[in-house]
């Protein structure tokens, strides 16, 4: 292979990068946006979680070691279970990879960095803050007591008064929206920034399964933003969403839930499995056995867990077949899963040599026995039958246990053992690796497998204690000191971590001898020049790309526009497009964070006009971070290699920015499914109240078709202008009133359809009929928002000379989000206007 | 596509690779709603146990023809989606992950759509 940049390099070239990619330091660590950087803080706080979560399970095994123990109280006990549940899965499993993705993904990809660092930040803090936050509240008594999955109608305001479970419901859908962010940063960097020559057909396993995780956020966590929507304006305004006197229907925040809350499990499992096919071969000193049957196994498992969340309501009375179809799904899954493990087993047996036992094996092995424990029964109670039996015992504590901390967990401990040379200077102790590593293993076993029979004896779930004469004490007293053992191997992983863990460069490099690209001789800038890649494992078939690299012998060996940038690709054969600027370290992503944070938080506690304050400022700072954003074409070309030069700007289809807006558009989408879907259901379920006898009839047909017809006009102005942005941009007249008209008309449809219900005198409060149709205009207005703000920011961008016809990427985001915010009001002008007369 | 240096849109790559899959959710969407929505406003009335069953193996057949013509006939598939790819190992990729997904999503449609036969289709267990 001829290098891309066989000549030697000028001297000054890696301290030009040293210089540009420079860490700030003190307090000033906060404002970084380096994957290394942020990616470290965002697994430690993740951690973090994990183990104050862990302390409350060890409390509340202490309170269940023996029957009628009066250690904590009921109240408490249902606090801490939903915290410790909450913690565990919005606060730490998803975080915990997402910070992977964020961390690891650039060094795997060999990419500078991912596109939208930012973006990452802003996601990290904002967890970091609400995170906190929800968790203190356990502190106050402020914590939610209705269990992670906050079933009404107890947690409606009559049953759970007080803020508790506003917390819950503020706190962690504004979780779920860092979450989106950190997706599409994720969906984004896998398909635009590999490194040359990796096309998909050579996309490490790791990148396959960050790839699938962020594309199942994109379409699961919108369902839980909804519903978490719809709960908090029925708890705060009374919209009777979940009332079924009203119409509403509790089951609807179950499918709801559970449409985010099944897939959530596999959007654990999938990224974990994929560092387990990043393990295995190192470890096995092989490539990987079944490369595209595993990558076939996580697609099949992402599109399968979406076909599976009735199995999480088989008892709540729908109909036979219904659960027939979720249960065939439920047992389908299992297939592409065993597809995987027998992959890894067949990889271990593959290897010429013998598979290398480290701390990192172990904890593979150990997943290994776990998750195979906890999936079989999974598919025992994906059979309705035996489902009805063990529905709300011990016996699924046992199974979500099983594959949660086997699935997860287990290979979370694998990673930080295999890993941590690549952040750390000094590696993680493999003594105290192997204590851990027996603690955990013999723990976790000693604490979980008994509760499959205290639930087969039919101890049921979240009971705060239970009579000491019915034969339920031995078993729980042995699942107390099983947990308690776990906690000991945990905490010698953290006296370990605290010892041995120092930021920086390891001293030895590919310690493990791995075939994969984040083991390159890397710095702050990650790799000094981005490598040609020509098959799945660039380490092992070209020992010398190392020097290489090193050398700045491959693409971008220096910094052309004299900033932080990377090499952005062609999303299927990884051809080298453009050079793409980043933005380095500032306070805006930081301080937009902490203020979106505050508002929702001070919501909560209903403190509305600081709350308003606080939200106004974080659109300030986000306004003060996009301004950098489009710095315009005029670095010209750059050189990346010797026969290559790419352009430093790029807009339309091809652009990252471009890109970004398509998936936040996919999440709307997915989003907006989800109120199609409940609108429906409701309906459904309860046709005799649908709309309820003596409701007002929807508006006569002129209100919805004004309203459409506005919106095709604002979106013609849009399109016209798009087509001759070179002229309109020209003019200081022009634009500024096409862009107004636009607004106009979008405000003026949303103004009309709210009109519209109003003067019919339905009400939302009235049932759920109305709710929902109210519903819909919120869903409208949330758009309407974000475009008024985007069309003014794009106004002011075009009067500050900083959009043309080819600066034109401000633009072409508020036009696709323009034509977005059309088709779905359309689509919703149909479904709440057209829906109710053809069923009469 | 002829040109080594271009490459099909990500969307008739995504639609191509995933097309067992996308088979296999709509049929899953089809048969739950037919049945949820029939045995609501059916009621009774109109024998929506027959009609369900006639939907629900319509349906069912519809889709194992077209993973079917997914399985065997990846090459017509790509034309029509306008996935066509020069460079042979990445060609050789899509078409084995198309087709074991394909595979995949068969099973899936089958275990589904013969509950059918087997299950009271309105009917409740309580």
């Amino acid at each position: 292979m001829e290098l891309p940049n066989p000549d030697p390099r000028p001297e000054g070239e890696v301290r030009e990068l040293e210089r540009i990619w420079a860490i700030p330091g003190g307090y000033r660590l906060i404002i970084e946006v380096n994957n290394t950087v942020i990616g470290l803080i965002y697994i430690g706080v993740a951690f973090l979680f994990f183990l104050m979560a862990g302390v409350l399970a060890l409390i509340m095994r202490a309170q269940l070691a023996v029957g009628d123990n009066q250690l904590i109280g009921q109240d408490l006990y249902n606090q801490m279970f939903t915290v410790h549940g909450t913690t565990m899965m919005f606060l730490f499993a998803v975080p915990a990879m997402e910070a992977l993705g964020v961390m690891l993904l650039p060094q795997v990809l060999a990419a500078r960095d991912l596109p939208f660092p930012r973006l990452s930040a802003f996601a990290i803090w904002a967890y970091v803050v609400g995170g906190l936050v929800f968790f203190s509240t356990i502190f106050y008594d402020l914590a939610p007591k209705g269990g992670w999955f906050m079933y009404p109608p107890m947690t409606l305001t009559e049953y759970s008064p007080g803020d508790n479970a506003d917390f819950w419901l503020l706190g962690i859908g504004f979780i779920e929206i860092s979450a989106i962010a950190g997706a599409v940063e994720i969906v984004v960097g896998t398909l635009r920034t590999r490194p040359p020559g990796m096309s998909l057909a050579k996309m490490p396993v790791f990148a396959w399964s960050m790839l699938i995780f962020a594309g199942m956020i994109m379409l699961a966590f919108p369902a839980v933003i909804l519903a978490t929507m719809m709960l908090e304006i029925e708890r705060a305004f009374g919209w009777p969403f979940f009332t079924a006197a009203l119409g509403g229907d509790p089951l609807l925040w179950q499918h709801l839930f559970w449409f985010f809350g099944h897939p959530d499990v596999y959007i654990i499992f999938l990224p974990a499995a994929g560092l387990v096919s990043m393990i295995v071969p190192t470890m096995a000193r092989t490539p990987l056995v079944g490369y595209h049957l595993i990558v076939v196994a996580l697609i099949g498992t992402g599109f399968f867990s979406f076909g599976l969340w009735v199995h999480h309501m088989f008892t709540t009375g729908i109909p036979a077949l219904s659960m027939a179809f979720f249960s065939a799904a439920s047992m389908a899954v299992a297939v592409p899963s065993g597809i995987q493990v027998f992959a890894w087993i067949a990889t271990i047996a593959a290897g010429r040599q013998r598979f290398r036992i480290t701390t990192a094996s172990l904890f593979i092995l150990g997943f290994l026995f776990i998750f195979i424990l906890g999936g079989l029964t999974g598919v025992m109670v994906a059979m309705a039958p035996f489902d009805y039996q063990v529905h709300d015992t011990y016996f699924v504590v046992a199974h979500f246990h099983y594959v949660l901390v086997g699935g997860f967990v287990f290979p979370l401990f694998a990673t930080f053992y295999y890993w941590t040379p690549l952040f750390s200077r000094k590696p993680l102790s493999e003594r105290l690796g192997r204590w851990v590593f027996w603690l955990m293993f013999i723990g976790f076993n000693v604490a979980f497998l008994p509760m499959h029979l205290t639930g087969l004896k039919g101890m049921p779930r979240r009971v705060w204690t239970y009579p000491g004469d019915i034969g339920w004490d031995m078993l729980n007293t042995i699942s107390t000191v099983g947990a308690y053992v776990l906690g000991a191997g945990v905490l010698i992983f953290v006296v370990d971590l605290i010892a041995r863990f120092r930021a920086g460069n390891a001293e030895v490099e590919n310690p493990w001898g791995a075939g994969t690209l984040e083991w390159l001789p890397n710095d702050v800038y990650s790799t000094r020049s981005v490598p040609h890649v020509t098959s799945r494992e660039p380490l092992w078939d070209r020992p010398s790309l190392p020097q290489e690299v090193r050398d700045g012998h491959h693409y971008l060996p220096n910094a052309p526009t004299g900033g932080r940038e990377a090499l952005v690709t062609s999303p299927i054969h990884a051809r080298p497009q453009y050079v793409v600027q980043i933005p380095g370290p500032g306070w805006p992503p930081f301080l937009a964070a902490v203020f979106t944070a505050a508002c929702f938080l001070l919501l909560t506690i209903k403190l509305v006009p600081i709350a308003l304050i606080c939200g106004g400022l974080a659109i300030t700072f986000c306004i003060a971070w996009a301004w950098g954003l489009d710095p315009g074409p005029s670095k010209g070309m750059v050189d990346v290699a010797k026969h290559l030069r790419l352009p430093t700007y790029m807009a339309g289809p091809t652009s990252h920015s471009w890109w970004a807006m398509v998936v936040l558009m996919l999440v709307a989408a997915s989003l907006y499914l989800a109120y199609v879907f409940s609108y429906l259901f409701l309906w459904v379920v309860s046709p005799e109240v649908w709309a309820p006898a003596g409701s007002p009839a929807p508006p006569p047909g002129r209100w919805p078709i004004s309203t459409g017809a506005l919106l095709l006009a604002g979106s013609g102005v849009v399109w016209l202008v798009s087509r001759g942005l070179k002229k309109v941009a020209a003019s200081r007249v022009a634009m500024p009133a096409a862009l107004l008209l636009s607004l106009a008309c979008l405000v003026g449809a949303l103004a009309l359809e709210l009109s519209g219900h109003l003067v019919t005198g339905l009400r939302p409060g009235d049932n759920a009929y109305g709710a929902m149709v109210y519903l819909g205009v919120v869903l409208f207005g949330q758009l309407a928002f974000a475009l008024v703000i985007l069309g003014l920011y794009t106004l002011a961008r075009h009067l500050a000379g900083k959009l043309d016809a080819v600066r034109r990427v401000n633009f072409d985001n508020y036009m696709l989000l323009y034509d977005y915010t059309v088709v779905q009001s359309l689509l919703g002008l149909g479904l709440v206007h057209g829906f109710p007369r053809l069923i009469g | 596509m002829k040109d080594p240096t271009k490459e099909a849109p990500i969307a008739s790559a995504i639609l191509f690779l995933l097309t067992g899959p996308i088979l296999w959710a709509g049929h899953f969407l089809l048969v739950y709603g037919v049945q949820s929505v029939i045995c609501v406003v059916g009621n009774g009335a109109v024998a929506p146990s027959d009609l369900i069953q006639t939907s629900i193996v319509t349906v069912t057949l519809g889709a194992i023809l077209l993973l079917c013509f997914a399985l065997f006939f990846p090459g017509r598939l790509a034309h029509v989606l306008r996935y066509e790819t020069a460079d042979p190992h990445n060609r050789i990729f899509s078409i084995r992950v198309e087709r074991l997904l394909s595979l995949l999503s068969l099973i899936g449609v089958i275990w589904s759509g013969t509950s059918v036969f087997l299950i009271d289709v309105c009917g409740l267990l309580r």
